[in-house]
């Protein structure tokens, strides 16, 4: 399958400050790929560099085969590109009507009837000024304004970000409709809850770099909560095995997060004794606290 | 008659669906020959993936469960399929048993019963005919 | 293209038209008070049109159409960072070279009819005060204010992209590009009256202060905004012009650099 999205060891400093450290992705045609990560973990600029925002300090990338830090070729990528950035606000002095006139004259393949049935299910009123919409219906028209250009690849930055449970729904919902229909997806978030939801690969970067690459069912069937009471006081170093990322203990328990080998890990935490183990499926979200717990 | 899958249950959400389909063919919701929801339909209607939809779908195919005909769509297989010749001749005859059982307690005798058997085999034959 | 344009005009038409405002009281005041001081009287010029060309095009007018000419000249991508639009911008298949483009020519379109604005006023205003005013002079006078002058626009666009957002930093730009303007002026005004007075009254050899000052005439933008009197081809400052052009496209290309390397 071909890779609608890579880097090479993609780098940024913004002057001491190392934002992206040495970063290599590959986004695969027609998956939904999460982005996860803390505030300020090199996610938005990431996406800045992948669209030409940013100059990466070293490293390269390419989206659709066209590389992103040269300036004639990133026009290319922004043509076939629908980016909805983290930061929703549009021109203030259009009305919606206005806005939606202005970004459809730079997308020939802009789809009128799927502009037109979300303007209806997102009750977005054309004649009203943007200045004055409330911050949902901006972030609603925000996102029409990328999904409605008929692009290849969408590539979102928080794109439920401030809605009401219904409306990210029905967010992810045309989202869906879309990779049903070809589109890859490329989208950052807070909300593991969406990840889990339509993301069939999740990528965890914290402080500047990867920590997670891997499809989103080789996650749930490969990572374990291991819960073991033993007779005595235990320490965490005793559970320096390989596929272990997070020891906790405390006293006679210990809970252990495991990325894979799990059935080696319960061998060795029975030779140590344990009175009582218990393998669990873990969620996405506690694999990710897990993960930024283990690195700080 | 699917529920939305709970992402975060720990069973990924493509075992969760093959597992709600499986139940919906025992509970007799769904049956031979009845067709699901396209890809694109299912994973609208339960928002998640359309790739999880399409691996679901494939893996019932290999089980046996689904038939996928081309152009056309997921259909739960009919059970049919699955069984040897003998097997389909002996629920055949024992279906016929039954039925034969029925008529005469209706009040038909062997002859009436042959009779009404050849009548619409010659009929269907000719229909069969008229649908070329 | 003309969605560009469409957007910078729903950006500055506020200010476009505060600039229409300004340029027609300004002119309307200056026509109203013939300013007969005692500098004019000592002269001795009362020549209508003399007096429009330098209380106008020396003065006034050009100042107060360089004022709107650079405060139409902020904005720009830089702003968009503040106003937070600028991810949605640059998201879009249009290259950054293209947005400040568009963008310069419609401060240009604005200001070429802010120009052309004021003559309407000085004619209507002229006829109403039963003085006659030469229409083919006034354009001259507009068109060579306008070419000048695209100098300010490209100025204070640098200077917005290098010290962006508030208004405080606007304050700053006005004066940082009003100073040096000022004071040339200043000069020139001082030298012209020097050399008028030369004129009328015979005057010795041409002092130190006339000589350095001559070299002063080609970057002195006002000047050549202004320009003679008297204006036809051969009276126009073409040298001045070639000078103005090739700074002003220099500022352009220093802005476009900036503009390239910069990380929104």
């Amino acid at each position: 399958m071909a890779a609608v999205i890579e880097t090479v060891d993609l780098k940024k400093n913004f002057g001491e400050h190392e934002a992206v450290r040495g970063l290599n992705l590959s986004v695969q045609a027609g998956s939904v790929c999460a982005f996860l990560g803390r505030n300020g973990a090199g996610k938005t600029s990431t996406i800045k560099m992948l669209l030409g925002m940013v100059h990466p300090s070293s490293g390269t990338g390419s989206i659709f085969g066209h590389k992103i830090d040269n300036e004639k070729e990133s026009l290319l990528i922004r043509q076939k590109v629908a980016f909805v950035a983290e930061d929703k606000r549009l021109y203030d002095g259009m009305t919606v009507e206005q806005i939606v006139r202005f970004t459809k004259s730079f997308f020939p393949r802009w789809n009128d009837g799927f502009e037109r049935r979300l303007m209806e299910q997102f009750e977005l009123p054309p004649e009203r000024s943007i200045r004055q919409l409330s911050k949902g219906t901006r972030t609603k028209l925000a996102l029409l304004l990328g999904f409605a250009r008929g692009c290849e690849l969408l590539i979102l930055d928080e794109p439920t970000e401030g809605l009401d449970p219904g409306a990210i729904e029905d967010v992810l919902q045309i989202v869906v409709s879309l990779v049903a229909e070809g589109t890859t997806v490329f989208f950052s978030s807070h909300q593991i809850a969406e990840v889990e939801q339509i993301a069939d690969h999740v990528l965890m970067i914290d402080r500047g770099q990867l920590v997670l690459d891997a499809p989103m069912d080789q996650i749930t069937e490969q990572y374990r909560r291991i819960q073991a009471v033993f007779p005595g006081p235990v320490e965490e170093r005793d559970f320096r095995i390989a596929g272990i990322e997070n020891v906790r203990a405390e006293g006679k328990t210990v809970s252990l997060i495991a990325s894979h080998n799990v059935d080696s890990i319960v061998e060795h935490v029975r030779m140590l004794h344990a009175g009582s183990i218990d393998v669990v499926p873990l969620t996405l979200k506690e694999i990710f606290l897990g993960k930024m717990k283990a690195r700080s | 008659m699917f529920r939305k899958p709970n992402p975060s249950s720990g069973v990924p959400i493509y075992v969760q669906l093959k597992e709600q389909i499986r139940h919906a063919i025992e509970t007799g919701a769904l049956s031979a020959g009845d067709q699901l929801p396209g890809i694109r339909g299912m994973a609208e209607t339960l928002v998640i993936n359309p790739n999880t939809v399409i691996k679901v779908y494939r893996e019932l195919e290999q089980e046996g469960v689904l038939e996928i005909r081309h152009g056309l769509g997921a259909f739960i297989a009919s059970r049919r399929r699955n069984r040897s010749k003998t097997e389909e001749l002996q629920d055949a005859q024992q279906s016929v048993r039954e039925f034969v059982e029925t008529l005469k307690k209706q009040g038909l005798d062997q002859g009436e019963i042959r009779r009404l058997f050849e009548a619409e085999l010659a009929t269907d034959f000719q229909r069969s005919f008229q649908r070329r | 293209m003309s969605m560009l344009l469409y957007k910078a005009w729903i950006e500055t038409r506020v200010r476009f038209l505060a600039g229409l405002a300004g340029v027609a009281i300004i002119t309307a005041w200056d026509l109203q008070h013939p300013r007969f001081n005692s500098m004019w009287k000592f002269l001795g010029i009362h020549d209508y049109g003399y007096y429009l060309w330098h209380s106008l095009y020396d003065e006034s007018l050009q100042q107060i159409w360089a004022v709107c000419a650079v405060v139409l000249a902020f904005g720009g991508l830089i702003h968009e960072k503040t106003s937070g639009t600028v991810s949605f911008s640059l998201g879009l298949p249009v290259s950054r070279r293209r947005w400040l483009f568009t963008r310069l020519a419609t401060v240009l379109m604005e200001s070429i009819a802010i120009g052309l604005f004021a003559v309407l006023v000085i004619i209507v205003g002229s006829a109403a005060m039963q003085q006659t005013v030469s229409l083919s002079q006034v354009l001259l006078h507009t068109a060579l204010m306008v070419a000048a002058g695209v100098f300010m626009i490209a100025v204070g666009n640098l200077c917005y992209a290098l010290f962006p957002g508030n208004y405080l930093s606007l304050l700053y730009t006005i004066i940082l590009l009003g100073v040096p303007y000022a004071w040339i002026q200043l000069q020139m005004q001082r030298m012209r009256i020097y050399e008028a007075f030369c004129a009328a009254h015979s005057c010795g050899k041409p002092s130190g202060f006339v000589s350095w000052a001559a070299y002063l005439t080609y970057l002195d933008i006002p000047h050549a905004m202004g320009g003679p009197w008297q204006l036809n081809w051969a009276t126009i400052p073409w040298i001045s012009l070639l000078v103005i052009w090739t700074l002003t496209a220099l500022v352009l290309g220093v802005t476009v650099a900036y503009g390239d390397r910069s990380d929104y």
